[in-house]
């Protein structure tokens, strides 16, 4: 019994000194990075924030967050990203952290979610000659994903926009879309009380833009 | 978190003989989160005036750093990450390359500068003795994506699989000169020679049709095409809706593949469907329904068609006499499982085709005789593709496939038959990031039987090989591929050593220079084999290089070759004829030889023109050959020395319409005149094609539907494809195509289920 006590004072200890301070000063680095990266509207101002999720990876590169942060600031900025050339680097990068990130924690959901939106990116490349190979890697991470989470907004956010920007002929369209952004602005708001960078909150305010878009 | 474990750890202690202990332990789990709460409070307060500290001692020890960075050309590197090694003190640099950095570090130190397109630079430098501006140069590092170098000579694949591709499988089918299948869509591609009509099968490099093997899934298929009738091609047996990609190779092909002097056409089935789907359609010359039925991670494939030319060839004029028009009926289904680590898939088709044409007389062409076929086909393909581990891939395939032809021939009575079995064992090994193995076996029992009249012959054969492959890129611009293929041919009673090398290496980011080399065998004809005959196999030789440049949306490919042949199957001391039937083969040994060279150019572009692309193909060859019957070297009546393909398509997005245009060219052919004073040396005036297809695409309800009209010939130009004379040449023929312009339409409708589960 006096083990047990004595094992568990000095890990709640341990607890007490170690993890506030470090979790603190991860957190606030991501959030600040998360921050300067939602504002960013000029190129440069966005690739200062991408150079600090960069620098947050390089100081805690055995933490899944920081990892997971920069390939995710990477594949956002891919798609803002003008240049063809910088986008397939951009990418290049992502997947480099991504596979950092996976060797961490591959089977979390949002794990999964992360490798599906930066497949994502790289389709939105060249959608003409990378469709296949990209949206299926996307597909296959969501239902891997949702088998894990099913209520993890994102991965509906994430199928939603494939079938808004197919042509109605196909099977796409407003109309066909628009239930996968109902059902993640459902899940969104369930969280919203509980947001920590910690565990990934992306994705509200562009699910919003495309419900808006399914209705015009 | 750790006190959240705790916590729920507890009331597992019940069931414990230390009972008690949930008493200590919950009590102290309260009273340590009290703890907590006060006591963070306070570290934190106590934290924040050590940080302000901290703060005030830093700023009158931080060092600023500057510097400029620039790449190996002094041009600036905009927004590079400067920082200093496992510290979160860094910055960007400017548009320009300017940076400035503060740090509170001390001593030596490593700053870590890295830019999107550009080598990582450590750069180590000491704090304390830093004064000057840093000049940092910067390596311009090759992109994952893009920067791979793959082997292609030789090889053209359609594949929505890679993404950079000189074509996708759609193109191929899309337009207007491929008439829906798939044989008359890779005519459009260089290295093939323009079939006008009159033949069957694909004519590459000089090759003749027999030199061409088509396989489905690793499996090769005995019977790809329709029974032949004399003068008049057949399409292929596929169905173009179950086919995800073609590999297609022009010479020098992996010692996967053997029994083949010239060329591979490698089809694959579609893996899983994607989703439950119904299509039926109807067109000028039959009707056909297909159904998926997806099951969670399996598949049912069902396919049934009813094919009848009547109504095709009555609304054009043809120039064969077909009483009675060609029909076919087929069914064939599917089943597709996937695991995690697998995919298993198996097929089934039967159909049963016939046919009477009136064809001409070989003996005397100035007589015509009544051809009728009636000929039955069954393959069955089932292949498992395993992979334990990301390194290893196991794939097996196994094949049955029966063939019987029942043909009247005048009052002659003619049966073929034939069979297949065959299997194929491969391991594919990712033994190290740049080195993979590839090694497999293959098996494969034939018998054929033939009966014309009284002529009988048959024969049964077993053919073995194993082979042996690997692929390595010491370098990213770098590959080599080199492979080994043993063959042994129980009828011939030998065994073959096929060495096989290609290699390839990038220039540029979009462009690479590519070579290969290898020898090839293949058995002898049939007409032989069925007459007991046993000569050893044939052997052809390949070189060639090959350029490429692929960027997103135009693409060239340049790629020349040579080819030799040896050991070819030549009878001696017999007259020649053009019958293929002929019984009279004389003494029959390996003497024959040829050669074939010649250069192929493929250009594509999709984006010079809004919504409008098109590919030209052009190929030139110069071959003689010296084999079978031929009394002199000379060259093929099935070869036209140059062979040019225009094909376009316009989508204007608007009008949901795909418009295509496709011109062929092909100069004449050879054609056997028995007065003339050489062998093969008249030729067939030029053959040109002007061909037209629309679809429109749209929706009624809920189903979505194509609408199609294809026209071939255009300008209805009166093609000759060579003349049939009468054996003491005083009588000639022309050899015509089966039509001129011809009108064909048809609808496309599918329905598929929409994904309840997904929400």
């Amino acid at each position: 019994m006096k083990t047990i006590i004595n094992t568990a004072l000095g890990v709640m200890l341990f607890s007490l000194s170690a993890v506030p301070l470090k979790a603190q000063t991860l957190e606030t680095s991501l959030n600040a990075g998360y921050k300067d990266l939602q504002s960013a509207t000029s190129i440069p101002a966005m690739a200062e924030a991408g150079n600090k999720f960069n620098r947050i990876a390089s100081k805690w590169p055995k933490e899944w967050a920081a990892n997971y942060y920069a390939a995710y600031a990477d594949a956002y900025m891919a798609i803002k990203e003008p240049d063809m050339k910088r986008k397939d680097q951009l990418l290049d990068q992502a997947e480099s952290y991504l596979n950092i990130m996976n060797t961490i924690d591959a089977s979390n959901d949002e794990s999964l979610v992360l490798t599906a939106y930066v497949a994502f990116s790289r389709f939105l490349v060249d959608p003409a000659n990378r469709w296949k190979k990209y949206l299926d890697i996307m597909n296959t991470n969501l239902e891997k994903a949702k088998k894990v989470n099913p209520n993890n907004p994102r991965i509906y956010y994430l199928q939603g926009i494939p079938i808004f920007n197919k042509p109605v002929l196909y099977g796409g369209g407003k109309k066909k879309a628009k239930p996968y952004f109902e059902k993640a602005k459902l899940l969104f708001d369930k969280k919203r009380d509980s947001l920590s960078v910690l565990r990934p909150y992306w994705g509200e305010q562009e699910n919003q833009d495309y419900m808006l878009k399914c209705d015009n | 978190m750790i006190g959240n474990s705790i916590y729920k750890s507890a009331p597992d202690s019940l069931e414990t003989s230390f009972f008690q202990g949930k008493y200590i332990i919950l009590f102290f789990c309260s009273f340590w989160f009290a703890i907590q709460t006060t006591l963070t409070k306070r570290i934190k307060r106590n934290l924040l005036t050590a940080m302000i500290i901290c703060a005030s001692i830093s700023s009158y020890s931080q060092t600023i750093i500057r510097g400029s960075i620039t790449d190996e050309h002094h041009l600036p590197v905009s927004y590079a990450n400067v920082s200093i090694s496992g510290t979160m003190d860094g910055n960007s640099a400017d548009s320009s390359g300017h940076f400035k950095l503060l740090t509170t570090t001390k001593g030596k130190q490593l700053l870590k500068v890295s830019a999107l397109g550009f080598e990582t630079l450590q750069y180590p430098l000491n704090i304390d003795t830093v004064t000057n501006i840093i000049h940092i140069k910067l390596k311009h590092s090759s992109g994952v994506l893009l920067a791979e170098v793959e082997i292609t000579a030789g090889n053209i694949d359609a594949s929505n699989d890679k993404i950079l591709t000189h074509i996708k499988p759609v193109d191929l089918l899309s337009n207007a000169s491929s008439q829906g299948d798939i044989i008359g869509a890779v005519q459009n591609l260089p290295g093939v020679q323009r079939n006008g009509g009159d033949q069957t099968g694909l004519f590459v490099r000089g090759g003749d049709a027999s030199e061409t093997m088509v396989l489905i899934d690793g499996i090769t298929v005995q019977n790809p095409f329709f029974s032949n009738v004399p003068g008049v091609g057949q399409r292929s047996r596929f169905n173009p809706f179950q086919l995800k990609g073609t590999s297609f190779s022009t010479g020098g092909y992996s010692a996967r593949y053997g029994q083949a002097l010239s060329s591979i056409l490698d089809l694959q089935t579609i893996d899983l469907p994607e989703k439950t789907i119904l299509s039926a359609g109807v067109n000028l010359s039959g009707l056909m329904l297909s159904g998926t039925q997806r099951i969670k991670d399996n598949a049912f494939e069902f396919y049934g068609n009813y094919t009848n030319y009547g109504p095709y060839y009555s609304l054009s004029n043809t120039n064969y006499d077909f009483y009675r028009a060609p029909q076919s009926a087929g069914v064939s289904s599917r089943w597709i499982s996937k695991t995690d680590k697998g995919l298993f898939k198996i097929s089934l088709g039967y159909t049963n085709s016939s046919s009477g044409t009136t064809v001409s007389n070989p003996d005397n062409v100035s007589s015509l005789l009544r051809f009728d076929l009636h000929n039955k086909n069954t393959l069955l393909n089932a292949s498992y593709d395993y992979w334990p581990s990301h390194q290893l891939r196991l794939f097996i395939a196994a094949a049955f496939s029966k063939n019987s032809d029942h043909i009247k021939w005048s009052d002659t009575t003619f049966t073929r038959a034939d069979d297949r079995d065959q299997l194929r064992a491969e391991l594919n090994w990712q033994a190290a990031n740049k080195f993979k193995v590839t090694t497999g076996t293959e098996l494969a029992y034939s018998s054929y039987a033939q009966q014309f009249d009284v002529h009988q012959g048959k024969f049964s054969e077993i053919l073995a090989a194993a082979y042996l492959e690997a692929e390595y890129k010491p370098l990213r611009w770098l590959a080599f591929k080199p492979g080994l293929r043993t063959e042994y041919s129980k009828l011939s009673g030998n065994g073959e050593v096929a060495p096989r090398l290609s290699l390839a290496a990038k220039i540029t980011s979009h462009s690479q220079l590519g070579v290969a080399s290898g020898i090839f065998y293949q058995s002898s004809p049939t007409l032989y084999l069925l007459q007991g005959y046993r000569p050893s196999q044939q052997k052809a030789v390949h070189y060639l290089v090959n350029y490429e440049w692929i960027e997103r949306n135009r693409s060239l490919r340049i790629e020349a070759f040579y080819k030799d042949y040896s050991r070819l199957v030549r009878e001696i001391g017999t007259r020649y004829s053009p019958n293929p039937y002929r019984f009279d083969l004389g003494l029959v040994n390996n003497s024959g030889y040829g050669y074939a060279r010649g250069m192929d150019l493929f250009w594509r572009d999709k984006s010079s023109v809004k919504n409008f692309d098109y590919w030209i193909s052009y190929s030139f060859i110069d071959t003689k050959r010296y084999y079978q019957n031929y009394p002199s070297s000379a060259t093929p009546d099935f070869v036209s020395k140059h062979n040019f393909n225009l094909v376009t398509k316009y989508y204007p997005e608007r009008l949901h319409t795909v418009f295509s245009l496709g011109y062929n060219y092909a100069s004449g052919r050879p054609y056997y005149n028995p007065l003339s004073t050489s062998f093969l040396n008249e030729k067939s005036p030029a053959y040109h094609n002007l061909s037209f297809k629309a679809s429109y695409l749209t929706t009624i309800r809920k189903m979505f539907a194509a609408w199609y009209v294809n026209i071939d010939n255009l300008s209805n130009y009166k093609n000759i494809l060579g003349y049939r004379y009468s054996t003491d040449g005083r009588f000639k023929n022309p050899i015509l195509p089966p039509q001129y312009r011809a009108i064909f339409f048809g609808v496309y409708l599918s329905i598929s289920e929409f994904k309840k589960d997904e929400l």
